[in-house]
């Protein structure tokens, strides 16, 4: 999550045409800070969503988990108990404010960013992959991830002219577990499409079968 | 209650102490002199009367995650048992870990918007470590609490105190070793991090801090030392459940563990390199499995 946000919302802009993107309206806005509203409601109240789907769960046998506060999930007494995460960090930030009041103001100021005296350019920002990178390198074991450089050297090995690489990370539940079961219900069903071929002699000459069926049946 | 608050100003006072006696026992090892045992502190103090130097590309955000960065950890404080059971908050071990997942993310957040590739570095290793960290700090609490019950660390820490010598078993141990691995990882030591240099190579956390300056830095700092006092002081707490009722003995035992501890993390730091990033991984996963393993045995042999 914090790759996400970081990525796409802090730091340079990662690509040129980046640069000149513009706020997006009000109205994709308004949509976006709602269901964010909601996120984080649910989050601090998550009593209010099961009771939402509790008449639904109750159908089905399961009998809601009894709270004393209606709006919490956690068992406790008071609202502190229920809320305390937000209630501790919200009163230390409060602390803390008081403490810097008390011993006064002290200059802020923007300045350059510290890039061992180059100038900063976008292409030393992390990207979304370089960002995962360590966390692959981590489970890379787990992750196989294949991948091909191709280079073209104007002087091997000192000077490439041309650099390319490709990264692929298989999806082992996927290719194991999902795949067979796919392709099983395709073969079924393209076999099924040889019966029904959209073909209308075909159909009748079915149809006809069918009678014929029926009538020696009842005979 | 009152225990508790004791407990949480007793590690807020000491943090940067701790800091300070690890360094200087460091020193020691390696025939230096080192800094005085109270530099922390003056760092501190220096820094909160700095001015502030922003990044020209950084929003709001780069000043606003170190308050809740620090106001996370300290929350995570407030449930650690210190002196006897007492504990301010109302929340288990499950709270615990997770305020300490939300000021990773604060810190991973304002180092992405640090703009330096040296901020974006360090957040990505972070991210890749607390991704080793997170389920080896749940394993050990979830592990302690299914052997002791109850999920507070107070009720852990209690039930461990009431079981006296049966409070060393081989599942307790087991999950203990493990604790005192993560609790390295998790306030960036060597083996793991090293608190002590801005080399690129090696650095994990200070490289997240490198742009912040003045008052911001002033609580990344703190709030790192929080949050090593805190774990210093629960381990110790888990691991040696003695010494409390009584004020005066309690406050002697936290002093004796605290101190203990801090030497051991300085022995272990000497007597090690830091290791190169991608064994981490390898190292917490053994602590999660050790972690495991002491649950299993915990909860098919008991104790």
């Amino acid at each position: 999550m914090a790759r996400a946000f970081g990525i796409t919302f802090l730091g340079l802009p990662r690509e040129r045409t980046l640069a000149s993107g513009t706020e997006a309206p009000a109205a994709v806005r308004i949509s976006l800070l709602a269901l964010a509203g909601v996120a984080v409601g649910l989050g601090l109240f998550p009593g209010l969503g099961v009771r939402i789907v509790a008449p639904a769960v109750e159908v089905l046998g399961v009998v809601p988990l009894e709270t004393p506060l209606p709006y919490a999930l956690i068992v406790g007494d008071t609202v502190l108990d229920a809320l305390y995460g937000p209630v501790a960090v919200l009163s230390v930030c409060m602390v803390v404010w008081l403490l810097f009041r008390v011993m006064g103001r002290v200059p802020v100021r923007r300045g350059p960013v510290w890039v061992c005296g180059f100038a900063l350019q976008s292409r030393m920002q992390y990207s979304g992959t370089s960002a995962g990178e360590t966390a692959r390198l981590f489970f890379r074991s787990i992750l196989r991830t294949r991948r091909v450089a191709r280079e073209i050297w104007a002087q091997a090995p000192y000077f490439p002219q041309r650099l390319s690489t490709h990264a692929e990370t298989p999806h082992p539940v996927e290719a194991t577990l999902y795949a067979p079961v796919v392709s099983t219900v395709l073969r079924a069903a393209s076999a099924a499409r040889a019966i029904q071929n959209g073909n209308i002699r075909v159909y009748l000459l079915y149809v006809f079968a069918t009678l014929v069926l029926l009538l020696v049946g009842t005979r | 209650m009152t225990d508790g608050i004791v407990s949480l100003l007793l590690i807020l006072v000491a943090a940067p102490f701790i800091r300070g006696l690890i360094q200087k026992a460091k020193a020691f090892f390696q025939m230096r002199n080192g800094p005085p045992l109270l530099q922390p502190y003056a760092d501190l103090w220096k820094l909160v009367h700095k001015g502030e130097v922003i990044p020209e590309p950084s929003t709001f955000l780069f000043t606003a995650l170190p308050w809740v960065n620090f106001a996370a950890t300290v929350a995570a404080t407030t449930l650690v048992p210190a002196l006897g059971v007492g504990q301010v908050g109302p929340g288990d071990a499950i709270v615990f870990a997770a305020l300490l997942a939300l000021a990773r993310f604060a810190l991973i957040v304002a180092a992405f918007d640090g703009t330096s590739n040296f901020t974006h570095m360090g957040a990505s290793r972070e991210m890749a470590i607390g991704a080793v960290i997170e389920p080896a700090l749940i394993g050990c609490l979830a592990g302690l609490a299914i052997v002791g019950g109850g999920s507070g660390l107070g009720a852990i820490a209690e039930s461990r105190h009431l079981a006296g010598p049966a409070a060393f078993g081989p599942a307790a141990l087991m999950i203990l070793v493990a604790l005192i691995l993560v609790a390295q990882a998790e306030s960036g030591r060597v083996p793991f991090d090293n608190p002590d240099t801005h080399l690129e190579l090696t650095m994990v956390h200070e490289g997240m801090l490198l742009e912040h300056s003045g008052r911001s830095l002033a609580l990344l700092a703190y709030a790192a030392q929080i949050k090593q006092a805190a774990l210093i002081v629960l381990t110790g707490t888990l691991l040696f459940p003695v010494g409390w009722g009584e004020l005066l003995p309690a406050a002697l035992a936290w002093i004796v563990r605290v101190v203990a501890i801090a030497l051991l993390f300085a022995c272990i730091e000497t007597a090690n390199a830091k290791l190169r990033i991608l064994r981490v991984p390898q190292l917490l996963v053994t602590a999660t499995a050790i972690a495991g393993a002491g649950v299993v045995v915990g909860v098919t042999l008991g104790g």
